[in-house]
């Protein structure tokens, strides 16, 4: 880091935060604080909401899950559109119609009491641990590579969003979003044209792209049934879009971001916006990920891309073991070079052919090498992390950019972290005041209700600034909070469809089986019976089902069950 | 409750040719992504 890019990164951050807290002052009253005045346009809620759903994770883990596994993941998105599309034509005209703060304040509307406070329970539970670890995330990957106390790091992040969010609220994080936005793309842009800078002269972009195809990294689909298989099509289109409607559709975090909307027009135009360039942005960032493959094909790059775990080894006993296996990559990694140019010169298929045969061959000694590490590390160390792909994009930025873009890429990372931990906090705060505190304690001034908001966003950001430094007492916490987020989803997502669609079915029938569903869930993630994501599937139509046979075979058919 | 489940019910859910298009392009990026990777596998 030079100085010319400590200065760009801390003007960005420095600048985020004025421009937010000065865009936004002056909140009278609690429906501006909480709703930003209702007045968003469509491009706005647009960028707010993909700014919500991309954390500073998703810029450092996607490339590197690009460059090891290919371009696959974009698969798991091709069910957010649908769920767009639902969200309008259902979600978007009740709650617009309700005029609500929240989208478990519809519940008390459709059910009662109990079922509102429930749901927002459950959502506080689970996005108050989520909003720790998007802080920690980025935090834990950059200490680890610039040596920067980690703790110091969680508290500088939590700290600049508390700022401009309890300052200036709904307003404040969507004004923000906007400028993220603009240094979260320009950033992965220039990185972009950098890294086909970086090439050698014969290779092209679409010399680059055949290089990748050559590698398996262009498998973009997989329309096989096989249920472990993550990303496939199909879990794509059926999760997908059920993941995708519960976290749009019922996540106060994005449900927020569309009710600051100025009609209702604006805020389908908005989720439209987002169903339309999720796909292609995630796609970009998958490319930039399989590009800085094909950079490290004519590069040299090290066997495990995480710095701390391999300083573990090479502190150990296994420290002669690792520097063997690294000296093999480094002169495999000149044969691959050779075939690479070789491959990309060639007209004639056979020849391409036989050369592709030798690279693959070679590769998959490059991989037995890569495996070889992940052994010796958890040897060394059986607590430390062996997964490097969130390591690989920022390894990339460290070592290769230009001074000034290392500071704007380490903007763009730490701008997205707080994009998302802004939201975060924002609908903690909202869903506080408004379902439990409000909601419990009538009466009092609205001046009261908005200080009362800014009280409970800051405890929020307090409280997810603790768990980013506990979090790295606990492993893997991020796939914990990404299954405790499937266990609760389904759930709530059911309660939401027997709400809107469901009209038969009553409050006491849909809360006991709530319960029922969750427990049931519960036991199926212990027992380990299928792949986490498929939970929010199950979930969901487990509730609405028990729900419907809890109604039809109790009952008083006013209220519900007779229990 | 009757009334507001009574507002639930009359909900009407329009359909508009924004939604239409958004169905569309997803299944072009799908067709897309295929012919992409069939060039490039």
């Amino acid at each position: 880091m030079q100085q010319i890019d400590w200065f760009i990164l801390i003007g960005t951050l420095l600048f985020i935060v004025l421009y937010g807290t000065y865009k936004s002052r002056g909140s009278k009253n609690v429906t501006q604080y909480l709703k930003g005045g209702s007045d968003s346009r469509w491009w706005t809620i647009g960028l707010s909401v993909m700014a919500t759903q991309a954390s500073a994770i998703t810029f450092l883990s996607t490339p590197g899950q690009a460059f090891h596994s290919g371009m696959g993941f974009v698969q798991f998105y091709f069910g957010l559109p649908i769920a767009m599309v639902i969200i309008c034509l259902v979600f978007i005209p009740i709650y617009h119609r309700l005029k609500v703060f929240t989208a478990y304040e519809y519940l008390e509307t459709r059910f009662d009491l109990k079922t509102r406070t429930l749901t927002a329970i459950l959502f506080l539970i689970q996005r108050g641990l989520a909003a720790g670890i998007t802080i920690f995330a980025p935090a834990i990957i950059l200490s680890a590579v610039l040596g920067w106390n980690l703790v110091m790091l969680n508290i500088i992040i939590g700290v600049l969003v508390i700022i401009y969010t309890v300052s200036g609220g709904t307003k404040a994080v969507s004004v923000t979003q906007k400028q993220q936005m603009a240094i979260i793309f320009g950033g992965m842009f220039v990185a972009f044209l950098l890294i086909l800078n970086y090439l050698p002269l014969d290779i092209t972009f679409t010399k680059a792209l055949e290089i990748a195809g050559a590698s398996g990294k262009m498998e973009i689909l997989d329309f096989s049934f096989d249920f472990n298989n993550k990303y496939t099509f199909w879990s794509g289109i059926i999760g997908g879009t059920f993941l995708a409607l519960s976290y749009f559709g019922t996540d106060q975090s994005q449900v927020q971001r569309y009710l600051s909307g100025k009609s209702m027009k604006e805020m389908q135009m908005g989720l439209i916006f987002n169903g339309l360039l999720k796909i292609p942005m995630q796609f970009f960032i998958l490319l930039v990920g399989v590009m800085v493959f094909v950079f490290y094909q004519f590069n040299s790059s090290p066997l495990h891309f995480n710095p701390s775990a391999v300083n573990d080894v090479l502190n150990s006993p296994y420290a002669a073991q690792y520097q063997d296996l690294q000296d093999k990559k480094n002169t495999l990694e000149i044969a691959i070079k050779e075939q690479q140019l070789n491959y990309a010169v060639l007209d004639n298929q056979g020849q391409k052919q036989t050369v592709l045969l030798d690279i693959k061959a070679l590769q998959s000694q490059e991989d037995q090498l890569r495996i070889s590490s992940k052994e010796l590390i958890k040897k060394a160390n059986p607590k430390a992390e062996t997964n490097d792909k969130d390591y690989v994009f920022i390894h990339f930025i460290l070592n290769n950019l230009p001074r000034g873009l290392i500071g704007l890429l380490l903007a763009v990372i730490l701008s997205a972290a707080m994009s998302s931990t802004a939201s975060e906090l924002n609908a903690l705060g909202s869903t506080t005041t408004i379902d439990l505190y409000r909601r419990n304690n009538q009466g009092r001034s609205d001046k009261h209700y908005l200080m009362a908001s800014k009280g409970f966003t800051m405890l929020w950001g307090i409280i997810a600034i603790g768990v980013a430094c506990v979090a790295n007492l606990f492993e893997n916490l991020i796939e914990l909070v990404n299954i405790i987020g499937s266990i609760f989803y389904g759930n709530v997502l059911g309660i939401f469809l027997l709400a809107f669609f469901f009209t038969y079915v009553k409050s006491r029938a849909v809360f006991i089986a709530a319960i029922i569903t969750q427990g049931i869930i519960v036991y199926i993630w212990w027992i380990d019976l299928m792949p986490y994501l498929w939970l929010n599937v199950v979930g969901a139509t487990l509730v609405i089902a028990i729900a419907f046979i809890l109604q039809v075979v109790s009952l008083d058919k006013n209220n519900g069950l007779e229990v | 409750m009757e009334e507001q489940e009574t507002t639930v019910s009359k909900q009407k859910f329009v359909w508009t040719q924004k939604f239409t298009l958004v169905l569309i392009v997803n299944a072009i990026y799908v067709v897309l992504f295929y012919l992409l990777m069939k060039h490039f596998v």
